[in-house]
């Protein structure tokens, strides 16, 4: 039945030699972290609009008289540009993996992933900052979604880092050359997504004044 | 299917080449455009006060919308992928706006106009917005 | 993996299979060991099935006991079986299980076992992944029933509307149990849509496009597509709901401004597209059911796939008709009844399509054919009662009556369980390798549908006369006393009709096995789609060769053909035809701990964020040994021969599998991280006062 074997190896999903051979010419992986990607929208989508639902709604009886009174926009744009550089750095380490430079792929990588804690750093910075000057997580209803949609974001990000570090440390013995290509890919798609939620987060929650 | 036969034998090595992706120079100068394109946001929030409410909130989510497609065109190659790519997500994304936008707008809440519009619909509005007239009186 | 552990029944230790036919492949695995072992460490999507459609039948005598109890308090006026707490949960209960751990489960079911099956393929794309899926359902069905011991279940009903849901109206942990259970389940959903969305995509063999896709497969899909968007939006309200409840966060808490119909609306943009991926299913069986006995091909294939496609699509623009009597303001009231009323219009062509198939066609009045044509009849009565909803002013009457409870239960038990037990008469050879007994399958098929109708018919009237839901009880001379005793009666004719079924089941395997263990062929009914062109029980390895496809109905088509006159003629048998499944030689994925252990962190983190946040460190650990296990694990036997008989679905880079794999399960990562940050952000917020 070795013949008949062989014609099954032709479409089998995936095996050591080709790769991706697939009715959609996309590889299983890469379908999925779309399909899972395309499902998050729903998810910050729901955050986002309970947010914005209570995005004025701060009668708590406390001092707080709104966001604008917290904010940090030049700090929080601060942040967002680093958020938004290290998707560069993640585009060059995709693209140097492609050319097979492990090198230069692993450091960019890293350089992401180090960008990605400064933004997590300033995110908990921020978080103490308004905790600070009084508003916790069950101050308002204002606080509770500002902190359950930032923090579900940082969340996702510090999953990023870890899969950054995860692919960089655990490809020491195996080498991170081309043949990683998929892997680097599939991270950085989550990384850039979460870099563009970030953007919508920035502009609807941070900059579109209120009043 | 058919013509996803006919791309059915690319290798992995070659599929990055033959889709002409950017070359770094191209990825570092999509990022200095990301990064004027926020500087101009962040402008544009500082002189909020001298521009018109509704062209500023325009503004800024037009600007929004390019960064997204910027960042999602390149550095996600969805331009350069294969078209089902964009469309999977695209339907994630239309209908989350979609689903949430009318659910915003059952509320009568108004991106516009920051808030509600009605009066007495939800707890605790009538002395919200007693106090914003307190604060503007 | 077994080499040839054929899932001949469910449980295992199974001396039948090894009388059977079972020549040993030369690609023996070291981990098989042909016990029940195997079924914990399985990644066969047959094995998988199997044990979707066990947990599940498991969960339904749970979830009809506790209907048999509603019924039993509501037989009599003043009934005092069940005191008003219990009953609230218990009718919470009832819905919540029967919704999330019996029909979806039954669903998932059919869709694991099938959708490979039917577009010709060898197993799905992440088995692993598979694999996941079940075991964190299971874990989560476990949990959420485990309240019953634990102080009592959720008692807000299935829809928990807030603020009835706050711990002051709700003190128990019910509901958390109820929020964190269905967030578990929820990850089981949502894995496992982009596990069948990426098979279905991506793993046809050459000529299977997509519209020569069996039905079923299609109305697979798009409820994997509505999973895939809806599983998000109740995750987000089910997560707010856990941190307003276990960490005072204020997304429903009306003291301070929050508007509790936030909740209703998160919940029914979920909601109403779940009612759609609980009777699309059901349609697809009967799809495949009611051609195949009626010797005809479906009516209007195409018609039937938009049509499905329609339905997902507009389910999502219909959900605020839950919400009519919730002053959601007369604009939307106006919009939403105008879009209920046209989504009756693609499940009026798929009515009309089923019965254009039968039109004409040879009848046989099967067990199965019988569930089917229940289903049509049944689902339009439901239908029908639907359609009186979108108009506004008339269900401002109906909200909150019988008439409700009547009207979903024709479209739930009508269409969806009586579709699934369809598919359980239908897919039985091919699943077990022995045919259920028709004439005990009759006796099951009248019992239920009568039972169904007598307990589900008089709730319209009752409806209609002002008898209320979730109220406990209902007094003398109300007037509701004769209908309520006729359903009462009818539940159990109902119970009579499941026993049967599981009667049945026994009855037929020991004549089976008395008569010598026939096999019932590759195709004992006769049948069109590729399931059936193998062996029956599915060999492990499905299919020999690959399939390579022509025309839709391709099986068919290979064993009819047309004469010089242009009228149908057999040209060959399905045995000729169906492949003998004696090709040992394929590489199978290989089984796997790391699913199981995985998915067991789940409910041990959840039970740590509500009793003791310590219990989250060990359920955490647990997660994270099961995924760094999973990412390093190879996914194939590295002591399995390894030449060049590759065939799985999984991806041989343990590098690429860590991407894959992480990204599935960002959701309950982030999950996990999220609510132990929160937690000890709240215990933080409560210790400076």
């Amino acid at each position: 039945m070795a013949s008949a074997t062989a014609v099954v190896d032709e479409h089998a999903g995936h095996d050591d030699h080709g790769h991706a051979e697939t009715n959609t010419g996309i590889s299983n992986n890469k379908l999925a972290m779309w399909l899972f990607l395309s499902s998050d929208c729903l998810l910050f989508g729901a955050l986002i609009s309970s947010f914005l639902l209570y995005r004025t709604n701060i009668s708590d009886g406390t001092e707080f008289e709104g966001p604008g009174e917290v904010f940090d926009i030049p700090f929080t744009s601060l942040s967002s540009f680093i958020l938004l550089m290290s998707s560069l750095t993640m585009v060059l380490a995709l693209s140097a993996v492609n050319r097979d430079d492990e090198r230069s792929g692993r450091i960019w990588m890293l350089c992401t992933a180090f960008l990605g804690m400064l933004f997590i750093g300033g995110q908990v910075f921020e978080f103490t900052e308004f905790a600070g000057k009084g508003l916790g997580y069950t101050t308002n209803t204002w606080t509770s979604a500002f902190y359950t949609l930032t923090g579900f974001h940082g969340v996702h990000v510090s999953v990023g880092i870890l899969m950054l570090l995860g692919t960089v440390f655990g490809t020491r013995n195996s080498g991170m050359g081309k043949e990683k290509s998929e892997t680097v890919e599939l991270v950085g798609l989550y990384w850039h997504f979460v870099d563009i939620v970030w953007v919508i987060i920035f502009t609807v929650i941070y900059l579109i004044p209120i009043g | 299917m058919t013509a996803t036969d006919n791309i059915q034998d690319h290798g992995h090595d070659h599929a990055h080449d033959d889709h002409g992706h950017p070359s770094d120079r191209s990825y570092v100068m999509i990022a200095l455009l990301l990064g004027f394109l926020t500087a101009i946001e962040i402008v544009m929030f500082i002189f909020e006060d001298d521009l018109p409410g509704a062209f500023n909130k325009i503004g800024l989510i037009a600007l929004m919308i390019v960064k997204f497609i910027i960042v999602g065109g390149y550095f996600m190659h969805l331009k350069f992928d294969d078209n089902i790519l964009t469309k999977l997500f695209l339907a994630g994304l239309v209908l989350a706006v979609g689903v949430y936008w009318i659910m915003l707008s059952a509320f009568e809440f108004s991106f516009w106009n920051d808030g509600y519009e009605d009066t007495g619909f939800w707890d605790g509005q009538v002395e919200f917005e007693q106090r914003i007239e307190d604060q503007s009186s | 993996m077994a080499i040839i552990d054929r899932p001949l029944a469910i449980g295992a230790g199974d001396e039948a299979a090894a009388t059977a036919d079972r020549p040993l492949g030369d690609l023996t695995r070291p981990k098989n060991s042909e016990s029940w072992r195997d079924w914990l460490i399985t990644v066969d999507h047959k094995k998988i099935g199997i044990m979707y459609g066990v947990a599940a039948m498991f969960f339904f005598v749970i979830g009809g006991a506790e209907a048999l109890l509603i019924r039993l308090q509501l037989a009599t006026p003043n009934g005092t079986l069940l005191s008003p707490e219990v009953y609230n949960q218990v009718f919470t209960m009832h819905g919540v299980t029967m919704i999330f751990l019996v029909i979806m489960p039954l669903a998932a079911a059919f869709a694991n076992y099938l959708l490979p099956l039917q577009i010709g393929a060898r197993d799905v794309a992440f088995p692993r992944l598979n694999a996941l899926s079940f075991w964190v359902f299971l874990f989560g069905g476990l949990f959420l029933n485990s309240s019953w011991l634990l102080g009592g279940g959720a008692d807000g009903g299935w829809f928990n509307y807030s603020p009835n849901s706050s711990v002051t109206f709700s003190p128990s942990h019910g509901i958390d149990f109820y929020a964190l259970g269905l967030q578990i389940t929820g990850i089981a959903s949502l894995v496992s849509a982009i596990n069948l969305i990426t098979t279905v995509l991506n793993m046809r063999p050459k000529g299977m496009s997509l519209f020569r896709m069996p039905i079923f497969t299609w109305m697979n899909l798009v409820v994997q597509f509505l999973l895939l968007f809806a599983v998000p939006v109740i995750s987000v309200a089910l997560f707010e709901l856990t941190f307003d409840r276990l960490f005072d966060a204020n997304f429903f808490n009306t003291e301070k401004g929050a508007d509790p119909l936030l909740w209703q609306h998160l919940f029914w943009i979920f909601g109403h597209p779940e009612v759609y991926i609980l009777i699309l299913p059901s349609f697809g069986i009967i799809s495949e059911v009611i051609p195949t006995f009626s010797r005809k091909p479906i009516f209007g294939y195409s018609f039937m796939v938009f049509s499905g496609i329609a339905i997902g699509f507009m389910g999502w623009g219909v959900w605020a008709h839950h919400m009519f009597v919730s002053g959601i303001g007369p604009i939307s009231v106006a919009a939403f009844s105008f879009s209920t009323m046209f989504i009756a219009v693609p499940t009026g062509v798929k009515i009309l399509n089923w019965l254009a198939t039968i039109w004409g066609g040879r009848l046989r009045f099967t067990t199965a054919m019988l569930f089917a044509v229940g289903v049509v009849s049944m689902f339009t009565i439901g239908g029908l009662s639907g359609v009186t909803h979108s108009i506004a002013p008339a269900d401002t009457q109906q909200t909150d009556t019988y008439y409700i409870v009547a009207h979903f239960h024709y479209v739930i038990f009508g269409g969806a369980l009586l579709g699934i037990f369809s598919g359980f008469y239908f897919w039985w050879p091919k699943m077990f390798g022995y045919m259920l007994n028709e004439r005990i399958g009759k006796w099951n098929f009248w019992l239920q549908i009568v039972g169904f109708n007598v307990t589900f018919g008089p709730m319209h009237i009752l409806g209609l006369q002002g008898m209320s839901r979730r109220i406990d009880t209902y007094d003398e001379d109300f007037g509701f006393e004769f209908w309520n005793l006729v359903a009462t009666i009818g539940s159990f004719i109902i119970a009579a009709g499941i026993a049967i079924f599981f009667y049945n089941v026994a009855y037929s395997r020991k004549e089976w096995k008395k008569a010598g263990m026939p096999n019932p062929g590759p195709d004992p009914w006769d049948a069109r789609s590729l399931e059936w062109m193998t062996a029956s029980p599915t060999p492990e390895h499905n299919f020999d060769e690959e399939i390579i496809v022509e025309s839709q109905d391709e099986f068919w088509h290979r064993k009819y053909g047309y004469d010089e006159n242009n009228n149908v003629v057999r040209i060959a048998t399905a045995e000729e035809v169906a492949q003998d499944g004696s090709n040992h030689n394929v590489h199978l994925p290989s089984p796997s701990y790391f699913p199981i252990v995985l998915a067991l962190g789940l409910p041990i983190v959840s039970y740590g964020l509500i009793y003791s946040l310590w219990l989250c460190i060990p359920g955490a650990a647990l997660i994270i040994y099961g995924f760094v296990g999973w990412i390093f694990e190879h996914p194939d036997d590295p002591n399995a021969a390894h030449d060049h008989h590759d065939d799985h679905g999984d991806s041989d880079d343990p590098e690429a599998v860590e991407a894959g794999a992480e990204d599935v399960d960002v959701d309950e990562v982030v999950a996990e991280a999220e609510e132990e940050l929160v937690a000890a952000g709240a215990e933080m917020e409560s210790d400076n006062g």
